[in-house]
């Protein structure tokens, strides 16, 4: 069989002198924390890339290109581009973004002591995914080695209100270091949800708890930014307006009614989605809609109300009465129809498929450029991250190596940069892996 | 009807009188042997007739598919699926798998609780799958009698049994069983009691059968005894849900002690480790590419699982355990040629390696003269993941057609 092939991580000048003099590199070092959470570089450089077969957000195809970044930033793109490191031709892709998972916040799914998925209650909105989370844990390098640079985190949504999902790196020591942005959304389930004290007993609950939820919360203040990108919006309102006396609930709440905050609703039925687009309408709050595993059957709404859905690639079962009518041109017909799309895995441990999942999507109908520009941009675009997964001047330098196209399996991922620094392939596994080869 | 110039080696006797059935112009990937550019399968009477590069169609074949520029290969299969036993919809009614009564239940079968109208077998078709063996879970230490079925669209259980395959039992050890029944009075609730209970089970069986041989009282037919007979005597495969390295290696301490062979680890995710204790049992393994992590004794899964255990001289089946996952075996089976397998031997682990632990391996996984016309012809290379299956036959009926059929939805 063939071995993976390596990644040599650029080391510190000091992991270097000892690893050049045969001592072990890490507990030589009087900095022991340096080179965890994934990130081989300690800093972003200046480098370059060329000869590459170039894979942009688009889905555009370039042989023989290059990138050149200084920083975190890409400055330049194209045939132009030489020198640095030679790809001889393997692909260099924008890194993939899951746009919806709960990546970091368990170790192990099935060990309680493990999983810092949620809050008890079934409606906490000011419950943070950050807070669970974990840049330490095992499947975060996992998911990272099979080319997915960034994952919005998310709470349990088996909740009415689970909290709030954070955008994070899939590298990082920190929490600093990992989290890009958090909040980035508000999660909500419109279904049934029926975990967590005092949660709805059936959908009619769910829409009467969810309408009381929003009348209740304080009105909207003004804004100090109301036009532009919506990241500029995203600036906290003016001082002085009101908010020192609101619960940490409300705040958010209230962030919400400003349409400052997304809310990320799951709903996966056909009439869960028109309740979910009704609510979101009536209410007037800036919607992503997750799931929507049905959606297909209420594509016209979906494409009129203009609002982007996060699909989970394989989520097209007919294996319940909560979706019986799933099927896998779903991703096709919405994109058809006009509908943004991004993919989530809403995995943790199996988010690492999400780039193969999608694959399957195109022997679905789905166009492979389309795969290709949900996977790199399309959570970008739905909760409005610039430059994130952008394979052009200004964007992010977050993207990977990979042997052929990325959502073959057969392909392999070889090295993945995240903001401009290169990362370890180094995993949990990989570790396993050199252990046993040889018994 | 097309009729392919007879070039190269024929490489069986092509009948004079008419097949039923001849595929045309296919890449055949009969996994049996390097692949036929060109190639031409015969079937006659529900068997394969003969298989080769350009052989000539007999004329009054009635049906001829052209299958230029697509894959053909042997319909298949799925060594482990609850298909039936966890019907779709998931509901509680459907819920037929695990026997939770009692931590020992070889008589209870699978094939009792198959629901035969579950969608998911028509979405499995689609996929090229043909044969699986239907599990009870692994909620029971013994959980029972598996069933090995054709997923031939039958409106009842009989029209779907693997007739001639033989019997197969569902064992289980680790973490499940000893949550099942860590409340209750005589457990199991650990690993210890998980092996002393199969120690147990085998022993009674034995005590029973020395009793009803000698015993001056009759001592009345127990079916849970004259099952285990049935494995100690080697005429039922044992198939043994397990994960960790450590757990294997006790699961066959068991079975050494009692002279038991076993068929199969299934999921067996550390099964890189001990690959050479499966290997000199004879056993193989039962495995997902790269799931890991749901649970303790999947946290030290690694992706090149299935090429070290192949390596070490272990059949190899890729399983699904899944409704949705069985829809792509050739896909799961081109991940793990991403992670270093190597690709013949990721087309066996969908194909011949289950049907050698199926013990069926003499009739189905392989496309050569004498086997069963279980076929699925792929609009591309399996392993391309944008590859649809359009066509599957089982014992040269076509069970299903993309053509006329679309992927199947779950209306009835």
């Amino acid at each position: 069989m063939r071995t993976p092939e390596s990644h040599a991580p650029r080391w510190t000048r000091r992991q270097l002198l000892a690893a050049a003099a045969g001592l072990p590199t890490l507990s030589l070092a009087s900095e022991p924390w340096v080179g965890l959470g994934g990130f081989a570089d300690t800093a972003p450089t200046d480098f370059t890339i060329s000869n590459a077969t170039l894979l942009d957000h688009h889905g555009r195809v370039m042989r023989g290109a290059g990138v050149r970044v200084e920083g975190t930033r890409i400055v330049e793109v194209g045939p132009q581009v030489g020198g640095g490191l030679d790809f001889g031709g393997d692909w260099l892709v924008p890194g993939f973004t899951d746009a919806s998972s709960r990546l970091g916040l368990a170790e192990i799914g099935a060990e309680k002591s493990t999983v810092d998925q949620s809050d008890k209650p079934a409606i906490t909105p000011d419950a943070r995914a950050v807070d669970g989370y974990n840049p330490l844990s095992a499947p975060i390098a996992v998911t990272r080695v099979a080319g997915i640079t960034h994952s919005v985190v998310c709470p349990t949504m088996g909740r009415l209100v689970p909290g709030q999902a954070a955008l994070v790196r899939t590298a990082g020591r920190t929490l600093d270091e990992a989290v890009l942005r958090t909040p980035i959304a508000l999660c909500v389930s419109m279904a049934r949800p029926t975990e967590g004290d005092k949660s709805p007993s059936s959908r009619i609950g769910t829409s009467r708890m969810l309408r009381e939820l929003i009348d209740k919360a304080p009105a909207p203040r003004a804004l100090k930014v109301e036009d532009g990108p919506r990241w500029k919006r995203d600036k906290s309102p003016e001082k002085g307006s009101g908010s020192k006396d609101r619960s940490p609930a409300d705040k958010v709440l209230q962030q919400v009614k400003e349409r400052s905050l997304k809310v990320l609703v799951r709903a996966e039925r056909a009439d869960d989605i028109e309740r979910a687009l009704a609510w979101l309408d009536e209410s007037k709050l800036d919607g992503v809609l997750l799931g929507c595993a049905e959606g297909w059957m209420v594509a016209d709404l979906l494409a009129d109300a203009g609002l982007p859905v996060v699909l989970g690639p394989l989520m097209v079962q007919p294996d319940s009465f909560a979706h019986p009518n799933a099927r896998y041109d779903n991703a096709a017909i919405l994109h058809d129809a006009g509908v943004q799309i991004a993919f989530g895995s809403r995995g943790n441990h199996f988010a690492r498929g999400l780039r193969t999942d999608a694959g399957v999507l195109v022997a679905h109908g789905l166009p492979w450029e389309a795969a290709i520009e949900a996977l790199a941009v399309g959570a970008a675009n739905a909760f409005g991250i610039p430059g994130l997964g952008r394979m052009e001047p200004g964007g992010r330098a977050s993207f990977f190596r990979s042997t052929g196209d990325p959502l073959q399996p057969r392909s392999r991922v070889t090295s993945v940069w995240i903001g401009g620094r290169a990362c370890s392939m180094e995993t949990r596994q990989s570790e396993l892996y050199e252990r046993f080869k040889t018994l | 009807m097309p009729l392919a110039p007879c070039l190269g080696l024929l490489l069986a006797a092509v009948p004079a009188r008419a097949t039923d059935l001849a595929i045309v112009h296919a890449t055949v990937l009969p996994v049996s042997g390097p692949a036929i550019e060109d190639g031409t399968v015969l079937v006659t009477d529900g068997r394969i007739e003969a298989v080769g590069a350009g052989l000539p169609v007999p004329e009054g074949t009635p049906v001829v598919v052209d299958a230029s520029g697509k894959f053909l290969t042997p319909g298949l299969i799925d060594l482990h699926s609850h298909m039936g036993v966890y019907s779709w919809p998931g509901l509680e009614a459907h819920s037929d798998g695990n026997e939770m009564i009692h931590p020992i239940t070889p008589h209870v079968r699978a094939e009792d609780a198959v629901r035969v109208a579950d969608p998911a077998f028509s979405r499995a078709r689609a996929g090229g799958v043909t044969s699986v063996l239907v599990l009870p879970g692994s909620g029971n230490l013994m959980g029972g009698q598996a069933a090995p079925l054709k997923l031939r669209p039958s409106r009842t259980l009989a029209g779907m049994r693997f007739e001639g395959a033989p019997r197969a039992i569902k064992m289980a050890c680790g973490e499940n069983p000893k949550r099942v029944y860590k409340a209750d009075e005589f457990g199991p609730m650990t690993r210890m009691g998980n092996l002393a209970w199969m120690r147990g089970a085998f022993q009674s069986a034995l005590d029973y059968r020395v009793a009803r041989q000698q015993s001056s009282e009759p001592v009345a037919e127990d079916a849970m005894m004259e099952t285990l007979l049935d494995v100690l005597d080697g005429e039922i495969r044992v198939h043994v849900h397990c994960y960790r390295h450590d757990d294997i290696e006790g699961i066959l301490r068991v079975m050494d002690e009692f002279d038991v062979q076993v068929t199969a680890f299934h999921h067996a995710l550390e099964a890189y480790k001990v690959r050479d204790l499966i290997a000199a049992h004879g056993a193989g393994i039962a495995t997902w590419p790269d799931w890991w992590g749901f649970k303790v004794e999947a946290y030290d899964a690694i992706p090149q699982n299935m090429a070290l255990v192949k390596e070490a001289g272990a059949p190899v089946a890729l399983h699904s355990d899944s409704a949705n996952t069985v829809q792509r075996l050739y896909t799961e089976a081109a991940k793990a040629v991403g992670y270093g397998m190597d690709e013949a031997q990721a087309l066996e682990s969908i194909t011949s390696d289950p049907a050698r632990l199926l013990g069926v391996d003499h009739r189905v996984g392989a496309i050569q003269a004498g086997y069963d016309a279980d076929l699925a012809l792929f609009s591309k290379h399996p392993f391309d993941v944008t590859t649809l299956v359009e066509r599957t036959w089982i014992d040269g009926e076509l069970v299903f057609d993309r053509s006329s059929e679309g992927t199947p939805d779950a209306h009835p």
